[in-house]
C-alpha cells in the first residue's frame, strides 16, 4: 500500500475489522511513522472510552458535591468558633483547682464540647513531662466530656483521651497500665469508619511503651505494623516519629549504621513538617551514631548543626549538651587541646546553670583526658571540683564516695584514665544495692 | 494557609477521586458515598497539620473507611486490595482526568462511543439508535466524527496542561 490509509480505515484496523484488507494496512503502518503514530493516537483515544468504570462515573448523577462542600466549611468555621470558645473556658477553668472542674462543666453543660475536649487533651500533651498525674487527671476529665458528644465524636474523642492517658501512664512508670490503655485506645479508632490512621498512632504508643520496658523485640514488631498502616497515608508527622523510635530501637541493640541510616531518612521530613525540635535532636542522634562509627568530620558537622538548631530554639541546655559532644569529637579525633578547653568551658557553662551533676559527669571526662597527658596537677584540679560537685548534686554517699576515691588516687598520682572510667560507669550505673569498691588493681 | 481554604482546596482537587474510589472501586451504594466522603474530610481536618501528600492521605482514608464500611456490612466478603494506595491514587486521578475530559464532549457524542465501545453495538445499530437509518458508513462516520472529538478535547487538555 504506497498511499497513506485514512483515518477511518485505521479506525476499521484498530478495532479489528474482517470487512478491510488488514495485511497491506499493517505494513504499511510499520513502515510509515506518520501513520503509526496516528494509529497509536487512536488507540489511546480508544483505550479512554472503553474504560467501563469510567462511564458509571460520568453516568452517575452528582447532585452530592456542592452540598457536601458547603457542609464541611460549615464545619469547619464551626470547629474554629468552638476552639476559640474553648480557649476562654480553660482559662476559666485554669483558675480553679482541678477537682471542681466537673463541678464547674456540670454547671455549664454548654461548654463540654469538642473543642474543649481537645483542648483539654492538649493541655495533658503539655503536662506529661512536667506533672504525669496532673496529665492523666485532665484525660479522665476529657474522657468525661466526650461522653456528651455525638457518637463519631464522642468515639474519637475516647480514643485519643486513652492515648493520652497511655503516655501519662507510661511517664508515671505504670507501663503494664499504659499498654493497656493504648489497647483500648486503638479499640475506639477501629470502631469509627476513618479511624485507622488514629489506630496506627495508638499501636505506634505501644510501641514507645515496649521500648521504654527495654522489650525491644515486641516494640520492633508492634513499631512494623504501626509503620505498615501508617506508611500508605504518604509522608506524615507521625509516620516520621515511627522511623525515629525505629532508629532508636536501633541504637539499643547495637545496629548502629542501620540507626544512622533511618535518622538520615527521617530528616528531610521533619524538615518539611518544619518540627525544628526534632530536627535538632536527630542531628544529636546523627552525632552520636557518626561518633560511634568513627566519622569524626560527619560527626562534628551533624553536632554543630544540632547546636546552632537548639540555639535559635532557645534550648540552651540542649546546646551544651550538643557541645560537650563536640568536646568529645575533638578529643577523639587527636585535637585534645581544644577539646580540653571546650570541656572547660560546658562544665562551667552547666555549673552557671545550677547543673552540678551534669557539670560533674563533664568533669570526669576532663580529668581522664588530664590523666592520658599526665597534667597531674590540672587533673587534680578536676577531680578535687568533680567531687564538690557530686556533693552539691545530693547524690548518693556510694556514688560520692566514688568520686573522693578518685580525687584521693589523682592526688596520690595513682590515679589512671582507666580508672576514671570504672568510676564513671559505677556512677552511672547508680545502683543503690551496690556499694562502691575499688577497682582490683587499686584496692 | 487558613484551615477554611486549605480544606476547599483539597476538597476541590480530590473529591472526584475519592467519590470514583468509593462508588467504582468499592462499589459503596451512592446513597453512602457522601458520608463516607464527609468522615474521611473530617479526620482530614483534625490531622491536617501533620499530612504533607494530601493526596496519599486522602486516598489511603477512603480506601480504609470503604474497606470498613464492608467489613461492617459484610464481614465474610473479600474486598478489593487497593494498599498500594500511590498506585490506586495515580491510576484514578488519571481516570478521573478521562471523566473530565468525557464529561467536555457532547452528550451525544458520548452515547455514539459507550453505544460502540462498551455496548459493543455495531456500525449499523448505532445509525439506527442515533440517526434513524440502517447505513453501516454513516454509522462508522459518527463513531469516527466522535473519535476524533475526543481527540480534540485531549489535545486541548494536554495544551492547557502544558507550560
Amino acid at each position: 500500500m504506497s498511499e497513506h490509509p485514512g483515518r477511518m480505515t485505521l479506525l476499521l484496523y484498530v478495532e479489528g475489522a474482517a470487512s478491510i484488507d488488514r495485511a497491506p494496512i499493517a505494513a504499511h503502518v510499520l513502515a510509515c511513522r506518520a501513520c503509526r503514530e496516528a494509529m497509536e493516537e487512536l488507540q489511546q483515544v480508544l483505550r479512554l472510552v472503553q474504560q467501563a468504570d469510567v462511564r458509571g462515573y460520568v453516568d452517575a448523577p452528582d447532585d452530592d458535591r456542592a452540598l457536601l462542600r458547603a457542609a464541611l466549611l460549615q464545619e469547619v468555621d464551626a470547629a474554629v468558633g468552638d476552639r476559640t470558645a474553648a480557649e476562654g473556658v480553660l482559662d476559666a477553668l485554669r483558675e480553679q483547682p482541678l477537682a471542681l472542674w466537673d463541678w464547674f462543666l456540670e454547671e455549664h453543660p454548654d461548654h463540654r464540647t469538642l473543642g474543649l475536649a481537645l483542648r483539654v487533651l492538649r493541655e495533658a500533651e503539655t503536662e506529661l513531662d512536667r506533672r504525669p498525674e496532673r496529665a492523666l487527671e485532665l484525660t479522665e476529665i476529657a474522657e468525661r466530656i466526650a461522653g456528651q458528644l455525638s457518637d463519631v465524636e464522642c468515639r474519637s474523642t475516647l480514643g485519643d483521651a486513652w492515648k493520652h492517658r497511655s503516655n501519662a501512664l507510661r511517664h508515671l512508670g505504670r507501663y503494664d497500665d499504659a499498654l493497656d490503655a493504648a489497647h483500648l485506645a486503638e479499640a475506639f479508632y477501629r470502631s469509627l469508619q476513618s479511624g485507622d490512621f488514629d489506630a496506627a498512632q495508638a499501636q505506634y504508643t505501644r510501641a514507645v511503651t515496649l521500648f521504654k520496658m527495654t522489650r525491644y523485640a515486641e516494640a520492633m514488631e508492634e513499631l512494623h505494623v504501626a509503620i505498615a498502616n501508617l506508611k500508605p497515608f504518604g509522608d506524615t508527622v507521625p509516620l516520621a516519629k515511627a522511623i525515629m523510635l525505629e532508629a532508636a530501637i536501633r541504637i539499643e541493640e547495637g545496629d548502629v549504621r542501620g540507626a544512622q541510616a533511618l535518622w538520615r531518612a527521617v530528616f528531610p521530613l521533619l524538615q518539611r513538617f518544619n518540627e525544628v525540635v526534632e530536627q535538632a535532636r536527630v542531628l544529636a542522634n546523627l552525632t552520636e551514631c557518626s561518633l560511634r562509627l568513627g566519622d569524626y568530620d560527619a560527626a562534628l558537622y551533624d553536632a554543630q548543626r544540632a547546636v546552632h538548631r537548639y540555639r535559635v530554639l532557645g534550648m540552651e541546655v540542649e546546646a551544651i549538651r550538643s557541645e560537650w559532644t563536640i568536646a568529645i569529637i575533638h578529643l577523639a579525633r587527636g585535637d585534645a587541646d581544644l577539646g580540653v578547653r571546650e570541656l572547660t568551658a560546658v562544665a562551667a557553662a552547666f555549673t552557671a546553670r545550677g547543673m552540678a551533676l551534669d557539670a560533674a559527669f563533664v568533669k570526669l571526662d576532663l580529668c581522664e583526658e588530664l590523666l592520658r597527658r599526665e597534667e597531674w596537677e590540672a587533673a587534680e584540679e578536676a577531680a578535687r571540683e568533680l567531687t564538690v560537685l557530686f556533693s552539691a548534686a545530693r547524690v548518693t554517699v556510694a556514688r560520692t564516695h566514688a568520686a573522693d576515691f578518685l580525687r584521693r588516687a589523682v592526688e596520690n598520682r595513682r590515679a589512671t584514665a582507666e580508672m576514671v572510667q570504672y568510676v564513671r560507669a559505677y556512677v552511672l550505673a547508680d545502683d543503690p544495692a551496690q556499694p562502691f569498691s575499688p577497682p582490683i588493681a587499686s584496692a | 494557609m487558613l484551615p477554611r481554604d486549605r480544606v476547599a482546596a483539597a476538597y476541590d482537587a480530590h473529591y472526584d477521586v475519592l467519590r470514583f474510589i468509593a462508588a467504582q472501586r468499592f462499589r459503596v451504594p451512592p446513597a453512602d458515598v457522601r458520608p463516607l466522603i464527609h468522615d474521611v474530610f473530617v479526620a482530614f481536618i483534625r490531622h491536617s497539620a501533620a499530612i504533607d501528600d494530601e493526596r496519599s492521605w486522602l486516598v489511603a482514608a477512603v480506601s480504609n473507611a470503604c474497606r470498613n464500611y464492608w467489613r461492617d456490612l459484610k464481614p465474610t466478603e473479600e474486598l478489593p486490595d487497593l494498599t498500594d494506595t500511590a498506585r490506586v491514587g495515580e491510576d484514578v486521578s488519571a481516570r478521573v482526568d478521562v471523566v473530565r475530559l468525557l464529561r467536555s464532549i457532547p452528550e451525544r457524542c458520548r452515547t455514539v462511543l459507550w453505544l460502540r465501545y462498551i455496548d459493543g453495538l455495531s456500525p449499523e445499530e448505532i445509525a439506527a439508535r442515533c440517526a434513524a437509518s440502517t447505513s453501516g458508513g454513516y454509522g462508522r462516520q459518527l463513531i469516527h466524527r466522535c473519535l476524533q472529538t475526543v481527540r480534540e478535547a485531549l489535545a486541548g487538555g494536554v495544551r492547557r496542561g502544558s507550560p
